[in-house]
């Protein structure tokens, strides 16, 4: 998420409008909106509906806690941004679609663990590789 | 949708009773490799995990769903943190980027 936010102008210029969703309820999401400075609407679904129509359902233990995840971990780490632990289902799988403004899917990643996001480069890779 | 009455005990048998039971097309094949689900079989027809099969070499589990690329949008109407209703049909004329988070904290 930081990193899409440093990205900001280049989403912007793209005509990206990014929309986060989370599954915890709105209290949690107007803390975390608060807590992080989040500048893009954080939709709450409680039910998963969307989490399921995109096809991100619930993550094996060994992808939540492979390599992977540890070191992305301690690499927040170094940077003094510690996890806290959570409070919400730690196995509900996130990811990244992109739609184009006709409203077709032009890109889906289901991360297999936490550490799995494809980076801006990518999303606006398959932004620019699509003439709108 | 049809669902497994029982639980069975062997992987490959869970494996054939998830695909039977969620109508999931699987690409390779599953039984000369061993094949892995990539969530839960919920929700035919809105979201369908496309199961792969390695063909018996290297494991390989990929939460392939490419099949959604060039498809419709999925229409949502949620609230925001702010209790602000958003609909997919409020950002005409712009690409969407959604972030599908884990938990928050």
């Amino acid at each position: 998420m930081l990193q899409l936010q440093q990205a900001h102008d280049d989403l912007e210029r793209a005509k990206v409008q990014p929309l986060v969703i989370t599954f915890e309820g709105q209290d949690e999401a107007r803390k975390y909106v608060d807590e992080t400075g989040l500048i893009w609407p954080m939709l709450v679904d409680t039910e998963r509906r969307l989490y399921r129509a995109y096809g991100m359902h619930v993550a094996r233990l060994r992808n939540l806690w492979g390599f992977a995840t540890i070191r992305a971990y301690g690499r927040e780490a170094l940077r003094g941004r510690f996890p806290r632990f959570p409070r919400a289902d730690p196995r509900q799988q996130g990811g990244n679609v992109l739609i184009d403004p006709d409203k077709v899917v032009r890109f889906h990643h289901i991360g297999s663990g936490p550490a799995d996001r494809p980076t801006v480069e990518v999303l606006l890779a398959v932004r620019a590789a699509v003439h709108h | 949708m049809l669902r497994c009455q029982s639980v069975p005990t062997s992987p490959l048998r869970r494996q054939r009773c998830f695909l039977r039971s969620s109508g999931v097309r699987t690409l390779g094949h599953p039984a000369g490799g061993r094949v892995r689900r990539c969530g839960r079989g919920t929700d035919i027809g809105q979201g369908r995990p496309l199961v792969r099969a390695d063909g018996g070499k290297a494991s390989l589990e990929v939460c392939d769903v490419t099949w959604l690329v060039g498809q419709s949008a999925a229409p949502f109407s949620l609230p925001d943190a702010h209790g602000q209703e958003r609909r997919l049909e409020d950002y005409p004329d712009r690409w969407l980027l959604l972030v599908f988070h884990r938990h928050l904290f």
